[in-house]
């Protein structure tokens, strides 16, 4: 069975030089927006503004909007906020790491993914900006000279997370942007009318495909690809250290940032299969992201959550192992207390469903897959906010202890930013070629030969 | 007659551009280019060679950003704001690590991208090659070949002996 799966070809038949030239730019370029675009474009947009009023609330009223309170200074915010950078890092993993290991099926899934962490790394980005309380005074975060005499403490872990981030977005974008220039060019050399020829023209910067630009073009990316995949993992293991650093129990561990970036990794591919899916059909792009790149992405996502899931157990062992009440009693609460449904949601979403990926045939079902990777989508969500929350909610005096909900700017917030998230992959969608044709390219040449 | 700028032949396949490539370096030819939609090994090594100090001005890139970072920090937590937590020395480069490993990972990308313009003179919005008809599917599924008119070895009768030979589907010549 499992060997039907594996064989699914990596391109299907009709593959051409010419054909995927023309089938991923004219998509973009010579066929009007179809409806479905402008349908779901309205849809986000909708929540593009929900996230809007929720912020202006947030920016007139302040904090208190939120559920927040001593002890549960964190809530939703944060949660999203590792959320977010998970779902970022993810595509990072499968553009840069794989682009290392030479992995074929790379090819037509790297542009999904890149596009995909932009967008996540900038809605990861406004959610400690929300958080500030004084959200105007954001810039104080940054190492400049200040009449006040002073610098941002930089043995902080989260210090180190906003150096992390930000050069995270900032990377990220030059990197999905070389790995476009050659593409823009095709645009432009598609482009039917003057002003999209200026347009993508432009962006192409001039690229003509000479012998000495694509070595130029290669060493270039190829290194970038060295320095993001370490980076991608660095992103994610200071954003474990936020936890790490605190004193809390539930936070205090070691585990945090290998276990942090297994999560991002999971949510990530997680995300690109549930983007992924629906773009193959709409754009019609069968013939380049087959069976064969649902089947790879299929089986990261379930290695990927076994270890999470290894992480967890080890999450569960160390309170007994160490022995300390303050830890075992956070942790028995994590299970059983107040928010012990959530707890067994995560589990379940997480470590039990995503273990119907062993079977062939759910690999090969596109429906299952999208609701697996919706399942593990919604069960990361949980998990961060299992670890923010019922971390705090039972500090270290009982008569502090709060239980916290999130109200409904909070949700809005989380909502808002979902809708941000897809308003941006839209548009990314509709200017941008979706799959990498010059590597698609390659594949081509490889496997079918230069002639139509 | 005007002088010629440049012969430019266009191949159907990456195989017969290779050959006509491999034949015209055989016979001394130095101011040939190709433009391809793809990269293509074989012409690396043709026309190209190793490229060394490309990453070895990356990997500066990166060395300065990581210098910039630790004076940074050492001068901000060290020398302008000294903040005493319980005794331990101001200089506590380990806890600069993560920064500047962000930072020098962010010089090198930021600096490989600037390298990458550098090297390949980008943005550059006109070169004769674009009059060349046809020359949209250089970025597409077509394989172009420029012949300098200027190369000490420029022989138009040879070369369409050549472009015959590699199943040339055209020549262009392009005045000066």
């Amino acid at each position: 069975m499992s060997r039907t799966a594996d064989a699914a070809p990596i391109l299907g038949p009709r593959a051409s030089l010419a054909d995927v030239t023309d089938r991923v730019c004219d998509v973009v370029v010579r066929q009007p927006a179809p409806l479905w675009w402008w349908v779901a474009v309205g849809l986000s947009g909708a929540f593009v503004v929900l996230l809007v009023v929720a912020a202006s609330e947030l920016f007139v009223v302040g904090i208190g909007t939120w559920g927040v309170n001593i002890p549960v200074a964190w809530g939703f915010a944060l949660a999203n906020y590792v959320w977010w950078i998970g779902i970022a890092s993810g595509g990072t993993i499968i553009s840069a790491l794989f682009y290392l290991t030479g992995s074929e099926w790379r090819r037509a899934t790297n542009r999904i993914a890149e596009s995909m962490t932009l967008w996540g790394a900038a809605c990861a980005g406004l959610m400690p900006i929300f958080h500030l309380g004084r959200q105007g005074l954001f810039y104080w975060l940054f190492p400049y000279p200040n009449v006040m005499g002073i610098w941002p403490q930089f043995r902080s872990p989260l210090l180190w997370d906003f150096f992390a981030l930000i050069c995270y977005i900032f990377a990220s974008i030059l990197f999905w942007y070389l790995g476009l220039v050659p593409d823009f060019a095709s645009m432009r050399d598609r482009a039917p009318t003057t002003p999209w020829r200026v347009f993508y023209g432009l962006l192409a910067l001039g690229w003509r495909g000479s012998a000495s630009q694509w070595k130029t073009y290669q060493t270039v990316y190829g290194i970038l690809a060295c320095l993001l995949a370490p980076m991608v993992v660095s992103v994610h293991s200071i954003v474990g250290l936020d936890f790490s650093g605190g004193l809390v129990p539930g936070w205090h561990s070691l585990q945090f940032s290998p276990y942090f970036v297994f999560g991002a990794v999971y949510s990530g591919i997680a995300t690109v299969l549930l983007l992924m899916i629906p773009v193959r059909r709409l754009y019609r792009l069968e013939t380049y992201i087959t069976g064969r790149h649902l089947n790879v992405l299929a089986k990261l996502m379930l290695v990927c959550g076994l270890m999470l899931t290894y992480s967890y157990g080890l999450e569960a062992f160390m309170p007994f192992y160490s022995g300390n009440i303050f830890d075992l009693h956070m942790f028995l609460n994590r299970l059983y207390g107040h928010y012990g449904a959530t707890y067994w949601v995560k589990i379940a979403l997480n470590c039990v469903l995503p273990q119907l990926l062993w079977f062939p045939a759910v690999r090969r079902s596109e429906i299952l897959l999208m609701v697996l990777a919706l399942s593990v989508i919604v069960g990361m969500w949980i998990e961060r906010y299992i670890i923010v929350v019922t971390s705090l909610y039972q500090d270290f005096m009982p008569s502090a202890w709060y239980v916290y909900a999130g109200t409904v700017w909070d949700w809005s917030i989380l909502l808002g930013s979902v809708g941000l998230f897809f308003t941006g992959f839209l548009v990314v969608l509709r200017f941008v070629p979706i799959v990498s044709i010059s590597e698609m390219r390659e594949t081509v040449h490889e496997h079918v030969g230069d002639r139509p | 007659m005007t002088a010629l700028r440049a012969v430019v032949a266009e191949f159907g396949t990456v195989q017969d551009l290779v050959a006509a490539t491999r034949r015209l370096r055989e016979l001394g030819a130095r101011r040939i280019e190709t433009y391809t939609p793809f990269p293509v090994e074989e012409l690396n090594e043709l026309l190209v060679g190793r490229q060394t100090l490309l990453p070895m001005l990356i990997f500066l890139c990166g060395a300065a950003g990581v210098v910039w970072g630790f004076v940074m920090q050492y001068w901000g937590a060290a020398v302008s704001y000294p903040i005493n937590v319980g005794g331990r020395p101001l200089n506590s480069w380990p806890a600069f690590v993560p920064t500047l490993f962000e930072f020098g990972v962010v010089w090198a990308v930021t600096g490989g991208f600037l390298l990458f313009l550098l090297f390949n003179r980008l943005p550059k919005f006109h070169h004769p090659v674009w009059a060349v008809r046809d020359f949209e599917r250089a970025s597409r599924d077509a394989f172009f070949l420029w012949i300098d008119a200027t190369d000490e070895r420029f022989d138009r009768e040879r070369l369409g002996d050549i472009a015959r030979d590699c199943h040339a589907r055209r020549l262009t010549e392009l005045a000066a």
